[in-house]
């Protein structure tokens, strides 16, 4: 019996993130997500495939380090599917993410408090209408 | 020139149980273009991983939805399982798979009983929710829990099934089949819902690829993908698995994708049970994740693919938690398929697609 | 069932649920327990239904769309809160983008316990709620005039929990 899932983590520069990508849907890999991770002083984007002959559903992991303020381009180009993800983003951890197929301007999510996953982006770019969060 | 008008859709709409908000931009009465719009039901779950340790997690995360609660708590465990490197016993391997198909039964007959009730068959809708009830009485009776069970555990199964108690459901499940098959054929022989469906919502293999569409909706479009084909855990000693498919890619061949979906779980269970081994259902779990270790899985939910990602950071509490849930991956393919028909047909459209936006907002 | 007056229509929506409540709302209509039986009727309309069944918790987003088909709803109606997180917020209560329980947006007449709630706690409740229906029809009678007096009762504390609905009101429906 196989426990595993096999993982092929990756890590690719922001630079080189959308040829890498591109490389991939030449390949016909299938698109899985996209997932940020706030760290220390940065964040972390994680896109995972599936390769059309993966070996037990292995699945390939490319992480890409984002430093604040950068600004990360979209794949919905190579994969529309991607929208979701980086609508979604942008919205709960304030990374800027450029030529996104259907932009919903940080209004698909519209959460109280403003990138609630990634406090320092809310601290250093706080909301725009003055609407604030009425948590006990 | 026709004229362009916008037509507000939802939240709260008679055919969703759930709030989604959606702008369908019409041309007289044929939809051009359809924005969705999400949020309302957004909480924040990924983020009390702070909050609650990765034992913990698992009631937040049967949390995430109520009818796929089984399976978010399996993928979930099956996680962290591979962050911690924890071996779980046959037995507990094969009791999740069986109760993992049985959670796509009772999801499968909810979404037959909405379907009928979308289009205006109400006495369809009672039966295919009556049948259901005896998959929840097989879940209230196994682990007190009707929707919401807290049966998967990291490490195991949180209880021991008797052999004499799986033998008992295969036979339910075999009574089952045969008022089942009562219901499958009116859905898919009667010319009215025929009407409802054929040709309605069509989206091609190739577009079905290039949208990355997943379960049931994408394997409508004759594309093979499903998660249990990988084998991994109890799904690897069945002796075969095809993946049910159709080539319709229309509302008609999603409904008679889940339709035999629905016979195709039966049989897994019925094998499973034959097979079972004995031994104990949970081992010991002790430590906590190392830091910056992580792990990827993906798991066949009813809907399709979800994915579950963790990454450790030395203590009890995960850095990172992440599922990506199977409707988030179908919004650009919903949103395909609703354009081009007509204003009428769009509940028909949305509910074909099964969305499920408890889970896709978490 | 002589001493139940009305026949309940019933309007559900789904605050920020995790659809567990939600299925066992209509679970409670379908024929295991039929509430149909006591006259029930699930509708998408807020000014045909007497009673608001809601489920989940509330955020700033859903907060004006519950407050919107509240308001729909014509005198005298009856807000029925299902489930732990339209109590209190459930185990989502430290969620970020959670307020708390419906009673955060509107005043709540009967709090039903569980997560995911019992389809049998859902017609407890119901039944439960038909009865407050009654004493706000009463009132209503008795002082037309005074259009938001069944709203300052429910915010002033006339509530019912399912716990003490034993008041004969659903004595028959056993």
């Amino acid at each position: 019996m196989i426990r595993f899932q096999p993982n092929a983590f990756e890590a690719v520069e922001l630079d080189a993130l959308f040829e890498t990508v591109a490389d991939l849907r030449q390949r016909e890999y299938r698109f899985v997500q996209i997932c940020a991770t706030t760290l220390e002083d940065s964040c972390e984007l994680l896109y995972t495939f599936i390769a059309p002959d993966a070996i037990d559903g292995c699945l390939t992991g490319l992480v890409v380090n984002v430093p604040d303020g950068a600004s990360v381009p979209s794949i919905t180009e190579l994969y529309p599917a991607a929208f979701v993800f980086e609508n979604e983003t942008h919205d709960l951890f304030g990374i800027d993410i450029y030529g996104i197929n259907l932009d919903f301007q940080g209004e698909f999510y519209k959460v109280s408090p403003k990138f609630p996953m990634n406090p320092r982006a809310a601290e250093q770019r706080p909301a725009d209408e003055g609407k604030e969060a009425d948590h006990e | 020139m026709s004229k362009r008008t916008v037509v507000p859709f939802g939240p709260q709409h008679p055919v969703l149980p759930e709030p989604v908000h959606l702008d369908l931009v019409l041309e007289d009465e044929t939809v051009v273009n359809a924005i969705p719009r999400i949020g309302y039901v957004h909480r924040g779950l990924e983020k009390l991983v702070e909050k609650r340790d990765y034992t913990q997690f698992v009631y937040v995360t049967e949390r995430i939805c109520g009818i796929c609660s089984f399976g978010h708590s399996l993928g979930y465990s099956e996680c962290v399982e591979k962050l911690m490197g924890i071996e779980i016993t046959d037995r507990a391997a094969y009791l999740r798979v069986i109760f993992h198909e049985l959670s796509r039964m009772h999801s499968h007959l909810l979404w037959l009983g909405l379907l009928a009730d979308g289009f205006g068959f109400e006495a369809l809708f009672m039966h295919a929710w009556r049948l259901r009830e005896t998959v929840l009485d097989i879940f209230e009776e196994v682990t007190g829990g009707r929707v919401i069970f807290s049966a998967c555990d990291v490490g195991g199964f949180r209880q021991e099934v008797s052999n004499e108690t799986l033998a008992g459901i295969v036979a339910k499940l075999e009574r089952l089949r045969d008022e089942y098959r009562t219901i499958a054929k009116t859905l898919l022989e009667d010319s009215s819902v025929k009407s409802r469906m054929v040709g309605v919502g069509h989206i091609s293999t190739d577009k079905a690829l290039e949208l990355s569409m997943v379960g049931p909706f994408a394997r409508a479009s004759n594309v093979a993908t499903d998660e249990r084909l990988n084998g991994i855990g109890a799904y690897g000693d069945l002796a075969a698995f095809e993946p049910v498919l159709s080539d319709g890619g229309d509302c008609y061949a999603r409904c008679d994708v889940r339709v035999r979906e629905v016979l195709q779980s039966i049989d897994i269970i019925s094998e499973l049970v034959d097979k079972i081994p004995d031994g104990e259902v949970m081992v010991p779990v002790k430590g906590s994740p190392e830091d910056g270790a992580q792990a990827m899985t993906t798991l066949e939910q009813p809907r399709g693919q979800a994915f579950y990602y963790s990454k450790g950071n030395g203590t009890k509490n995960l850095a990172r938690m992440r599922v990506r849930t199977p409707t988030s991956q179908n919004i650009a393919g919903m949103v395909a398929a609703l354009s081009n028909v007509e204003l009428a047909d769009v509940p028909m459209v949305i509910l074909t697609i099964d969305p499920c936006i408890s889970c896709t907002e978490r | 069932m002589s001493n139940v007056g009305k026949s309940p229509w019933i309007i559900h929506y789904d605050g920020s649920s995790c659809n567990g409540c939600d299925i066992e709302v209509l679970a409670a209509l379908t024929p295991l327990y039929d509430a149909e039986r006591f006259g029930v009727v699930n509708t998408g309309n807020p000014k045909h239904a007497d009673i608001f069944v809601v489920t989940g918790g509330i955020n700033d987003q859903n907060a004006p769309v519950v407050k919107q088909i509240y308001d729909q709803m014509l005198e005298p109606k009856v807000v029925v809160a299902c489930g732990a997180c339209a109590c209190g917020g459930g185990v989502y209560q430290t969620c970020y983008n959670i307020m708390g329980g419906v009673d955060t947006v509107i005043p709540v007449d009967a709090y039903v316990p569980g997560c995911a709630v019992k389809p049998e706690s859902i017609l407890d409740a119901v039944i439960a709620g038909v009865g407050i229906l009654d004493e706000k029809a009463k009132a209503m009678k008795k002082n037309p005039a005074d259009k938001d007096r069944s709203e300052k009762d429910a915010s002033t504390g006339a509530h019912a929990s399912v716990a003490d609905v034993d008041d004969g009101t659903n004595a028959d429906a056993e």
